[in-house]
């Protein structure tokens, strides 16, 4: 089901605020997935909606209304019929190309690390939510992330599954690596909560 | 007050806003200009980081090959493992090269720079590396080592078939050496055989010019080896004791075959000479000198011992002949048949004892040289018929048919010793009239004026004589086999007598003969002046 325009309005007003980059590692996507053309018609998406966000004049390191975060997605998802799945592909995609997180690649030198500053690194992107290093068990080979505070969209959920995965595989040297939402706050779960395991 | 601070927050934040947002579009055009090709690896050796050239060398894009293995993009994986151990160790700047995999799998020859990443605190984060495309370079130098490795290669075969060839020349020297020493053995032997040979040697080149001689020519001659070699007929003759030589072998070393050359009294040599051909070429003349002195003597001592028997002999046989004759003539008293028929053979014996000494006595004198010539200008047909007369009786006593012929044209008269002359026409008249049991004898004589000699023909229909002994038949005492068997009787001495008679006339005598058919005497005498003739 298409968003509305009023819908896309009320979302803008949600609080938090995103920074830019997030919009640029969309647009790197699609310019990667679909090219030019498929550029083209994400824009083009954005002028149905009243041009709620100007990919050509994002900044990366400026904060955005978090609203907007989702209006991106909503965008893709309905301009290129994409289902959970590439939404997960594009999260997991979206560490490559972000310039933030290759400022914060110090931090990704070992697993450990990569997860005690995970809070920090939450931070640097987004002025809403936490994500806590729940639990890391090397020798059982997982880890359990939780993001509270942050019942925002559906949508977000299989993008950041897949984009923790992401992260995940900076600082794990294995072929199989799986992640799963084994906490929802859409599903009335106090939070969202991420089980990692690799082999 | 508060306001203030809050104001000068702000405008710190967006400056600080603005810094970072600079210096996000610097390294971004950095990164995107940079014609390096660059990408960070993170402590796992997954990249996390990729610039533009990184993309068009290797032909991923950032979706591709973020957060994929370093190791990948190595052909080596081994060498990279070890390049990427020293960076984790925190070493700068270490280089390998090595062989990148493209996206497109294609190869290529790149110089790889690791250089280990720290953070503020030097903790190790990963290591950046940088690619150098060497494939130009690389190129270079596969080609120039292949040209290398041909030329090396060629050089080696090259020393191979030089060591081969040298191999091969130092067989051929060896074999060359060992020819020579040979050579030398064979020169040393012919030089001593020449050195020490009898006969005395002079050998002329194609100049004619004396190349070598050996010490019995220097003792001929009494020369020294310099005063010949090298030098031509013409200065030879300014060597007195040559001149004799010189004079028979004159300026061109004609063909001489025991040709005598009398030094002087106790040195009489025979000269020789010989045409030396090497592959069918002229190289030269020898010429051989044999000391044939001792012969001379020899023979001299046993034609003088000839002579002096001969003359010793005749006397007492002249003797016996007239005793014999008294009495065969009843001169002093008759005698019985029987008597007188053995004291008739004995008288016949006795006549040809006189004759064998009469012919040897005319051979010694011509060996001596003492066989004197009355040279007188002669009617040759009336000489003829002189001669022929008593011979052609005897011819007819035996039953045979004797038939002359003579020029019918005149003649002109001939200077010859008619002594000699009359001797040598007997001497095959009789051989003639002898070796002829049946048939006929002709005797013709022609005049030849385009050559100026008159030609004798004596034909009989007599015995012939062989084939194999035809060459023999004018040297002294030779009969031949079919006169032996016919049992005639002959000293051998008369066709010698007649050849040196028409020799030493000028002119020559030949035959032509078949056994059991006949002979074919023929001799001319040239019409010369006295003085021409020897």
């Amino acid at each position: 089901m298409e968003a509305t325009k009023e819908e896309i309005k009320n979302l803008i007003k949600i609080p938090g605020k995103v920074r830019g980059q997030v919009f640029l590692t969309d647009l790197g996507y699609i310019k990667e997935k679909e090219g030019e053309e498929g550029v083209k018609l994400l824009k083009k998406k954005m002028a149905q909606w009243d041009n709620p966000i100007d990919y050509d004049k994002i900044e990366a390191v400026d904060w955005y209304p978090l609203g907007l975060r989702i209006i991106s997605l909503l965008a893709i998802k309905e301009v290129f019929n994409w289902e959970e799945k590439q939404i997960f592909d594009l999260g997991n995609a979206a560490p490559k190309f972000s310039f933030i997180v290759k400022m914060l690649m110090k931090t990704f030198s070992s697993l450990e690390k990569v997860f005690n500053e995970s809070p920090k690194y939450w931070q640097r992107h987004y002025t809403k939510g936490v994500l806590e290093n729940y639990r890391i068990d090397l020798k059982k080979k997982y880890v359990i992330l939780r993001l509270k505070d942050f019942r925002i969209h559906p949508i977000l959920c299989p993008f950041y599954a897949g984009y923790f995965l992401g992260i995940t595989q900076y600082a794990i040297k294995s072929k199989e690596i799986t992640i799963k939402e084994t906490k929802c706050s859409f599903k009335g779960d106090p939070y969202h909560e991420y089980l990692i395991k690799w082999k | 007050m508060e306001k203030e601070g809050k104001k000068e927050q702000e405008i710190l934040l967006q400056t600080i806003k603005e810094d970072l947002k600079d210096l996000e579009r610097y390294i971004q055009e950095f990164s995107t200009f940079l014609p390096l090709p660059v990408c960070m690896v993170n402590p796992l050796g997954l990249i996390i980081n990729i610039n533009k050239a990184f993309q068009d060398l290797t032909g991923y894009r950032e979706l591709e090959i973020i957060r994929n293995k370093a190791e990948d993009l190595f052909l080596d994986k081994k060498k990279f493992q070890n390049l990427e151990k020293k960076a984790l160790k925190g070493k700068a700047k270490i280089a390998e090269e090595m062989t990148l995999l493209t996206k497109e799998e294609k190869e290529i020859s790149v110089k790889v720079v690791a250089s280990a990443r720290k953070d503020e605190e030097g903790n190790l984060i990963g290591y950046f590396l940088a690619f150098f495309d060497i494939t130009e370079f690389k190129e270079f130098q596969e080609t120039l080592e292949s040209r290398v490795k041909e030329r090396t290669k060629e050089a080696e075969k090259r020393a191979g078939e030089l060591g081969k060839s040298r191999k091969a020349l130092m067989n051929i020297l060896e074999d060359v050496e060992r020819a020579w020493t040979e050579v030398e053995k064979e020169k040393d032997k012919t030089l001593a055989i020449i050195e020490n040979f009898p006969e005395g040697l002079l050998f002329f080149d194609q100049e004619n010019r004396i190349s070598s001689l050996n010490p019995r020519i220097r003792d001929f001659f009494k020369v020294t080896h310099q005063q010949l070699i090298k030098k031509n007929v013409k200065d030879l003759k300014k060597v007195s004791s040559l001149i004799p030589l010189i004079k028979i072998l004159g300026e061109e070393l004609k063909k001489l075959y025991r040709k005598e050359l009398e030094l002087k009294e106790d040195l009489v040599l025979e000269v020789s000479t010989i045409e030396v051909v090497r592959n069918e070429k002229k190289i030269g003349t020898l010429v051989t000198l044999r000391d044939i002195t001792r012969e001379k003597l020899i023979e001299k001592m046993k034609t003088e011992f000839v002579s002096i028997t001969a003359h010793q002999l005749r006397t007492p046989l002249s003797a016996i002949k007239w005793t014999l004759r008294m009495i065969l003539d009843g001169d002093l008293g008759k005698i019985p048949e029987a008597q007188k028929e053995f004291l008739g053979k004995t008288y016949q014996s006795n006549e040809r004892m006189i004759r064998l000494i009469n012919d040897l006595l005319n051979v010694t004198r011509i060996e001596e040289g003492r066989f004197l010539y009355n040279i007188q200008k002669q009617d040759i047909i009336k000489l003829l018929k002189e001669v022929i007369s008593p011979l052609k009786e005897m011819a007819q006593r035996k039953g045979l048919k004797f038939e002359v012929e003579f020029p019918k044209e005149k003649v002109p008269e001939v200077n010859v010793d008619s002594e000699k002359i009359s001797l040598a026409i007997q001497n095959i008249v009789d051989n003639a009239i002898h070796y002829t049991k049946s048939g006929k004898v002709k005797v013709s004589l022609k005049f030849l004026k385009e050559k100026s000699h008159f030609l004798f023909l004596v034909q009989d229909t007599g015995i012939g004589i062989p084939k194999n002994q035809q060459e023999r038949i004018f040297t002294r005492f030779f009969r031949a086999a079919s006169a032996i068997r016919a049992e005639t009787e002959g000293t051998g001495l008369g066709l010698f007598i007649a050849k040196n008679i028409i020799k030493a006339h000028g002119g020559k005598i030949w035959f032509e003969s078949e056994e059991g058919k006949g002979s074919s005497f023929y001799f001319t005498i040239p019409v010369r002046e006295k003085e021409s003739i020897s």
